[in-house]
């Protein structure tokens, strides 16, 4: 009965085990692992990637899927550069509101052309997400000229840059600003989508989209806001990293969708839909994020480090649909 | 003569269902072997055995002297055994050509596909068969009874030595079903054993040679068609003692609850007006397809209606999504619970509370999960389901218990109209018992239910009163001593002294 249930755990909670080990095994092979200073960052890594996923755990919990999310981040972050040059002279409090409300703004719209394309007009999530993913970073480029949006102020960095808390090891302060807003965001995607009834009816359309319909939910509009939420953790995330890089890059946030779609799977949210959880999607994080510094400490050759991103991609695909069938 | 196809004590046994029971029936080659029943009495159970969909828990399948044990539908086929499904199966992008020889292309030498071969043995066949159609035409640009040509047409390219018809004539016309017997005369003189399955007496006189009759997944008998009457056959089909397990009670009609007058919905039902009151069990009897499960989705705001209207307890109203029906306390359980009623994955709670959870919701949007633990408890031992607890997951249930937990959900929503479409599919007798029970406390606590259901003995140790629907209309209304199985089967199906 006991080892019944100690598999049971670990069949749940896979993630964690894998992380774990991935843990021990790097600290082993690399003596600088468990620095501080490179414990922080691979947290301040993980925040882009942890953003996405928390949004894209939504619509793949709905059976959908989003991968314009990467371009909805570089155009977030382009237009936030250039809303940042028009205050040469701002300070840090109206930079950090300046960039969330860029973000939220820029995500919002973009989440509801994907959402009303999605939802009301019953284009294929992939399909739609595709055309918007190459369309956005059009509009990105348009918007550049292909050259990156240079001169903007130094408190522009704080929220993606910025340290606070200085020890003695690390002067320049212990932990990342982005990492706290990282969390912010995180938890209040969490709390929506496991303590309220929008994040309960999110779970019953994509477990049975007609018991949901018959249930009385209004099944296209828990999609459009979940397309909407996921574009502005999207827009957030390219805020972060224009702040980080003090620029705004009109390539930024390219091919990022993968590895937050791989989180998310990690973390067991399944991409048949129904499952799901974005405290989960943030160990997945925290696996890739531990995987890339890893390789980078034991000088892997970028070039292999993205076959090896994608060979876990598929692993984590060909787990979930195996558990899949081992459920039917 | 040698039967080409021997079944010998068939029994098939789902878990809590027995679907079949020790059925025997020889078929021969150059005949037209009809199996009749009710829905439910095991026909397409047989028929999914002899093609190698299902495998029968006891007994043998014989073909051609031989034991089958089919283990997939492709090695029925290659045995020569084919089946025309009441779906039909057309790939409506491809021509005519392509769909006979679908999965069977002809191949050149170098492995491309031979597209004038099969274009000219199909053209073949068609011709044979005295059909006026092309080989090059798209299917999808023919109408049903062409298209039912196009499966025809395959079968004889199968060669196949017994083919199964499941109730080919259900959606063609007068003239489409003469075409469609010529054809199965073709098949006769060609000496293949056909099974037809067929709600339409009238036909059996028309075509058949031998008539089997299943009840309750047990053969009544086999006949030979010239020897009996059609109302020997229908006696023989519904001849059964009633169990005592429907508890039938004498209610007392209440108030008006819901009345809808002449709701349309194009091509699908017309002119449907009827009343459900408070205390009484309304049925709706017909045969699948006429109507029924389409007219109670759109007075549950499911599907747009064309016209008509709707009140409830004498206001009117509308609903143009579930959301407003639930708001207005009318529920419904749908006929297909793994496909519409129940999230399988989720547990009791989360489905108990799903239509509510919006109604019960704390400041801010949060879920009550006080209130819904409170009213998953309630329902589970109101309704006696049995689960090791409330947070058990819904697929690991019996059929019976998952019914109950869609009661449960539409009684923590204060449903006072339910709507229950076929409820006790699938349910073996003694949760059947229970649900009726539960049923009768329904009505008798001041709640209207109208229930829809295909089995006559159901309906009639259930009912109060019963509306039975033929092709989209209402054909009548029966009530009290009224309700026996010869009215409804009278009112249901077209015979042949109906209009």
């Amino acid at each position: 009965m006991d080892s019944v249930k100690v598999k049971k755990l670990v069949s749940e909670n896979i993630v964690v085990v894998v992380l774990v080990l991935l843990c021990i095994g790097f600290g082993i092979a690399s003596n600088t692992f468990f620095s501080s200073r490179n414990v922080s960052n691979i947290l301040s890594q993980m925040c882009t990637n942890a953003l996405l996923a928390s949004g894209l755990t939504y619509v793949i919990i709905l059976g959908g899927i989003d991968i314009s999310v990467g371009s909805v981040a570089g155009v977030a972050g382009i237009v936030a550069s250039y809303a940042g040059l028009m205050f040469p002279n701002m300070n840090v409090p109206f930079a950090i509101c300046l960039l969330i409300v860029t973000g939220i703004v820029v995500g919002g719209i973009c989440g509801v052309i994907n959402g009303v394309l999605i939802a009301y007009l019953d284009v294929i999530p992939m399909i739609c997400t595709l055309s918007t993913m190459t369309a956005l970073r059009g509009v990105a480029f348009i918007m550049t000229g292909g050259q990156p949006v240079y001169g903007l102020p130094d408190s522009f960095s704080y929220l993606g840059a910025k340290r606070i808390l200085p020890t003695a090891s690390m002067p320049n302060g212990a932990i990342p600003v982005v990492v706290i807003f990282t969390i912010i965001v995180v938890a209040f995607m969490h709390i929506l989508l496991s303590q309220t009834v929008f994040g309960r009816h999110v779970f019953a359309v994509g477990s049975n989209r007609n018991v949901a319909h018959l249930s009385g939910i209004n099944v296209r509009k828990v999609t459009m806001l979940s397309h909407m939420l996921c574009s502005i953790t999207a827009g957030l995330c390219g805020i972060c990293i224009a702040s980080k890089l003090q620029n705004g890059q009109p390539n930024a946030g390219d091919t990022y969708e993968m590895f937050a779609i791989a989180s998310t799977v990690l973390g067991g949210t399944s991409l048949s839909g129904g499952t799901g959880s974005v405290a989960r999607a943030m160990f997945g994080c925290a696996v890739i994020a531990v995987i890339k510094t890893g390789m980078d400490l034991l000088q892997i050759y970028s070039y292999w480090q993205n076959v090896v991103i994608g060979c876990i991609i598929i692993l984590a695909v060909v787990l979930d649909m195996a558990q899949k069938r081992g459920r039917n | 003569m040698e039967p080409i196809l021997q079944v010998k004590n068939i029994s098939k046994t789902f878990p809590g269902v027995k679907a079949l029971t020790d059925v025997s029936a020889d078929f021969y080659p150059g005949e037209v072997h009809t199996l009749v029943g009710e829905n439910g009495a095991g026909k397409s159970t047989l028929i999914k055995i002899i093609s190698g969909v299902y495998t029968p828990t006891e007994g043998k399948v014989i073909f051609e002297g031989k034991e089958m044990n089919f283990t997939a539908p492709g090695q029925a086929i290659e045995a020569g055994i084919a089946v025309i499904h009441q779906e039909l199966s057309i790939a409506k992008d491809l021509t005519v050509a392509q769909n006979v020889w679908l999965g069977r292309e002809k191949k050149k030498k170098s492995g491309l596909l031979d597209m004038a071969r099969m274009n000219k043995e199909t053209q073949d066949i068609l011709d044979f068969m005295k059909v006026n159609l092309k080989a090059t035409e798209i299917a999808g640009d023919l109408n049903a009874a062409q298209q039912q040509m196009i499966e025809i047409a395959k079968v004889i390219s199968q060669n196949a030595k017994l083919v199964v018809m499941d109730e080919p004539t259900s959606s063609l016309s007068e003239h489409e079903i003469d075409a469609l017997f010529e054809q199965v005369r073709i098949l006769k003189e060609k000496n293949v054993a056909i099974i037809y399955i067929t709600h339409r007496l009238k036909e059996l006189t028309a075509i058949c040679e031998r008539v089997t009759v299943l009840r309750d997944g047990c053969k009544v008998d086999t006949m030979m068609v010239k020897d009996v009457t059609e109302k020997q056959i229908v006696n023989s089909m519904v001849g059964r003692e009633m169990g005592d397990y429907y508890n039938k009670h004498k209610h007392t009609r209440g108030k008006e609850m819901l009345r809808v007058e002449n709701l349309c919905q194009e091509g699908v039902f017309q002119d449907i007006s009827f009343t459900a009151y408070a205390g009484e069990i309304l049925g709706f009897s017909g045969l699948v397809g006429a109507g029924r499960t389409e007219v109670m989705e759109a007075v549950f705001g499911a599907t747009k209606i064309d016209s008509g209207k709707i009140f409830l307890e004498g206001k009117e109203v509308e609903f143009s999504n579930p959301k407003q029906a639930i708001a207005h306390n009318v529920g419904l359980v749908t006929e297909d619970r793994r496909r519409t009623g129940l999230l399988l994955a989720k547990n009791i709670v989360e489905n108990t509370s799903l239509p509510s959870l919006s109604a019960h919701c704390k400041k801010l949007g949060f879920v009550n999960k006080a209130w819904e633990k409170q009213m998953a408890k309630e329902y589970m031992e109101k309704l006696k389901v049995k689960a090791p607890d409330m947070y058990t997951i819904l697929s690991t249930l019996s059929g019976g218990n998952q019914q109950k937990v869609i009661l449960g959900k539409w009684l923590a929503a204060d449903s006072n109209i339910l709507i229950l479409d076929e409820p006790t599919r699938g349910i073996d007798v003694n949760a059947r018992s229970e649900f009726y029970a539960l049923m009768n406390d329904f009505v008798e606590n001041g709640g209207a239910i109208i229930m829809i259901s295909s089995e006559m003995p159901e309906i009639i140790g259930v009912a109060d009163r019963v509306i039975v629907m033929r092709e989209g209309r209402i054909s009548g209304e029966v009530t009290a001593d009224e309700i026996n199985e010869q009215n409804l089967i009278n009112l249901a199906s077209i015979t042949s002294d109906a209009s």
